[in-house]
């Protein structure tokens, strides 16, 4: 097979494709990650955790008593 | 705006054509393809420093784009290796390239091969040599040559099964 029947198929793939824009705002949304968004997704979950966990601690001092 | 960030927004809509074409093959969804998009952007920013203006800017982007689809899609296969064959995983299910027979069979075959072996073909595609691929993809000369052998092989026969589904 010769590969080179391709090339103006894959060339027009690349053309077709051009033709739907990245825009500005999800250029710079990708390479400037929200770095307080992120310490708030932590920040959230840790306080998730403690609660679960100090549930759990008095669920399971309950049982004993 | 810093100048370093406007002229790096300035490249990446001047290639958008190659960025989406490849995140495109790679990706089975609209959505994995929205999700390899901005790896591959960040990818791009990340690596723009080291970006000598001197080089093709293409070279440079297949260099950086490729390399981070082959590696997200071994990340991500090896989630979920547990759950389907991997043989499987490969085939992509999003095909939109319009109503041309020609640009589906194409995504369609390309689509078939395994994430390194598409690259390959996609820098074969856009007419680098053997010695430029091995360098790109950071594999050996003859380790190209082989592919492309079973490459062409593979699509020889992808393309006619489908030609034939088609009538």
């Amino acid at each position: 097979m010769n590969l080179s029947n391709l090339k103006s198929d894959w060339n027009q793939f690349k053309v077709m494709n051009g033709l739907s824009d990245i825009s500005e705002a999800e250029i710079l949304s990708a390479i400037e990650p929200q770095k307080s968004g992120t310490g708030k997704v932590l920040a959230d979950r840790i306080i998730q955790n403690v609660f679960a966990y100090s549930l759990l601690l008095l669920a399971l001092n309950g049982c004993a008593i | 705006m810093s100048d370093l960030k406007s002229r790096f927004i300035e490249l990446v809509q001047s290639n958008q054509g190659l960025i989406n074409s490849l995140c495109k093959l790679y990706s089975r969804s609209s959505e994995e393809m929205k999700d390899y998009r901005q790896d591959v952007l960040l990818s791009l920013w990340q690596a723009y420093p080291s970006f000598r203006e001197k080089s093709k800017p293409s070279t440079w982007m297949y260099r950086v784009v490729l390399n981070t689809l082959i590696s997200n899609h071994r990340k991500k296969n090896s989630r979920i290796v547990t759950e389907f064959f991997s043989e499987k995983m490969e085939f992509p299910l999003y095909h939109d390239a319009g109503s041309d027979d020609g640009l589906q069979v194409l995504q369609h075959a390309i689509g078939m091969l395994n994430p390194m072996d598409k690259a390959v073909v996609i820098l074969h595609l856009e007419g680098y040599v053997h010695k430029e691929i091995a360098e790109l993809l950071t594999l050996t000369e003859t380790n190209v040559s082989t592919r492309l052998g079973r490459i062409k092989k593979q699509l020889e026969k992808s393309i006619k099964s489908l030609e034939h589904e088609s009538l």
